[in-house]
């Protein structure tokens, strides 16, 4: 309890801060509802129902589903449906409602987390920026559809969080469960890596056994994960192999990039220029010698582009080190405008840049609010 | 010190726990059609596919979207047509008596080609046409089949399309040709 208290105390701001924008963003999100005369229930789309089948009756013994008979929800990962299960018998709620109240309170947790993330790696941009950022940027859709994303943005904002404070065996833990939200979790393990190896020639012996214990636990989620597979129905890798289901199949990721932004159609052109920035980000996290922030994101970048462009804005703006990259690049921008327009510096050791940012806010809100109706419509570009 | 041995026992289960887990990973205990669809590719008819494939009725017209017909290597239907994924897909037909062997003397199949496209289309391993399509409009390949090609049971149309590719708009899927329909025995 006490323990409690203190934490409430020390956090109090970010806590708030994380909460305003978390009412914000889902007060728009039930005028938007309200006003095209949709319900919760039909935010449960795409990859939702077959999450909600995971919830409901467990993991697929043999394919069945598509044209082909070729899927079956090995491809969607455990976490978020076991935490699912959970709210569903707490609450007796059913599997897609289940599913829908724990990704937003995934959101909530996610949005205060990567705060505290922002605080440690930049803590000259101000959190209220980077809580807009997350809570009201054209992607938090994703946050709120019972989808992993805001689960998985939690989980390495923590697993981030503790190793940038040397806590290799529990930044190790919350990776062991990363990994087994979805496959690009486990790139936790080379941010890990990346900091041991960095870190390991000023550590004591006991340092370095705690650092290779970390970096072996990352990956536990997904193994377990591969053991159950396995026990179910034969394959540990069925979760990646089924992906033909969904034609997926991981070539060269360059060649997608190359023909994304070839390619006449204006989204596919969009997300082929998102993977472009988002690997100059991670080029500039490199640069800063971010290693671990520059590692996990290049991971969770190329994996998910080895398969295709399509869901990509959804793989990128859910990762923390590319948020943050985009947080600081906003707060500098509004940096340079109030040196042009009003000509003084700021005092940078107490001083966040001036809310200029909330001028953008209105643009993003209306990509928001563009992304909820194509989610509504079912159009196939915010898959 | 006990601190330090725990370390290096978790460090050990766990190394131990790895190595149990690609020695899971080297033995898949599924079936051979599982193994042939989803782990090595070699077949592109799903295990559920193979399963609900019905033999052929003499005469008519397949759709691309008929039962009958095992569309291996070849994409979901579309609203009129289906795509062919790769250099070599493949279409998977039953015969179920030597009567109707014998009985199916010709084969047309409809189709658009995607771009230019080398076209050679197999009966059972037999090269039965060779030909340069584009994309004008669609085209019928009609084959005529010599005797003994057809045998009772499984039977295999196999297309080479050498110059399949993605199509450059961000779509990842190799296509070749759009089938639309298969004709047995075209007058």
């Amino acid at each position: 309890m006490e323990s409690l208290k203190y934490f409430l105390k020390q956090n109090k701001r970010l806590l708030l801060i994380s909460c305003f924008a978390f009412v914000i963003n889902q007060a728009f999100e039930f005028f938007i509802l309200t006003v095209n005369g949709a319900g919760y229930l039909d935010l449960c789309y795409w990859d939702c129902p077959w999450y909600a089948s995971t919830v409901q009756h467990g993991y697929d013994f043999a394919p069945h589903g598509h044209e082909r008979g070729d899927a079956a929800n090995w491809a969607f990962f455990p976490a978020l449906t076991i935490v699912a299960r959970w709210v569903t018998q707490l609450f007796s709620l059913s599997a897609p409602v289940a599913l829908i109240v724990t990704s937003k309170l995934f959101f909530l947790a996610a949005i205060f987390s990567f705060l505290k993330l922002s605080q440690i790696y930049t803590p000259r941009v101000s959190p209220s920026l980077c809580a807009a950022l997350l809570a009201l940027n054209p992607y938090s859709l994703y946050g709120n559809v019972g989808y992993t994303e805001s689960m998985f943005l939690l989980f390495s904002c923590v697993s981030l969080t503790a190793l940038r404070q040397g806590r290799f065996v529990s930044a190790g833990l919350v990776g062991a469960v990363l990994s087994a939200v979805r496959p690009t979790g486990v790139f936790i393990a080379l941010a890990l890596l990346a900091t041991g190896l960095k870190s390991q020639a000023k550590a004591s012996s006991e340092e370095r056994l705690q650092m290779l214990l970390g970096i072996l636990l990352a990956p536990l989620g997904l193994a377990l994960f591969m053991v159950f597979l396995y026990w179910r129905m034969g394959d540990a890798m069925a979760f990646s192999h089924v992906q033909i289901a969904w034609e997926r199949v991981p070539s060269n990721p360059f060649m997608h990039l190359l023909s994304g932004l070839l390619a006449q159609n204006i989204s596919i052109q969009l997300w082929a220029w998102m993977s472009v920035v988002a690997l100059l980000m991670i080029a500039y996290l490199l640069w800063r010698k971010e290693y671990a922030l520059a590692m996990f994101s290049l991971g969770a970048t190329l994996l998910p582009l080895a398969t295709g462009l399509v869901a990509m804005p959804r793989y990128l703006w859910w990762q923390a080190p590319l948020l943050l990259v985009l947080a600081q690049s906003v707060s500098a921008f509004v940096n340079v405008l109030h040196r042009v327009f009003v000509g003084k510096r700021f005092n940078r050791q107490i001083q966040y840049s001036p809310p200029y940012w909330l001028a953008l806010v209105p643009f993003s809100l209306w990509g928001l609010h563009r992304t909820y109706i194509a989610w509504l419509l079912q159009e196939v570009w915010v898959i | 010190m006990k601190a330090k041995s725990m370390l290096v026992l978790a460090a050990l289960v766990l190394c131990f726990f790895y190595l149990a887990v690609l020695a899971l990973l080297q033995h898949p205990a599924v079936s051979d059609e599982y193994r042939r669809y989803f782990i090595t590719g070699e077949s592109g008819l799903s295990p559920a596919q193979v399963g609900r494939l019905q033999a052929l009725e003499m005469g008519g017209t397949l759709n691309f979207r008929s039962d009958r017909l095992g569309f291996d290597s070849w994409s979901n239907a579309e609203n009129e047509y289906r795509w062919s994924l790769g250099k070599t897909p493949k279409l998977h037909f039953l015969v179920d008596s030597p009567q109707n062997a014998e009985a199916l003397k010709g084969l047309a199949l409809r189709f658009q080609p995607h771009g230019q496209q080398i076209v050679r289309i197999y009966v059972n391993d037999h090269l039965l046409y060779d030909e340069q399509a584009d994309a004008q409009g669609p085209v019928i390949a009609t084959l005529s089949l010599p005797p003994a090609l057809i045998r009772q049971g499984h039977n295999i149309i196999r297309f080479e399309l050498p110059n399949a590719r993605m199509p450059g708009n961000g779509d990842p899927r190799v296509l070749g040709v759009a089938l639309f329909e298969l004709v047995l025995n075209p007058v």
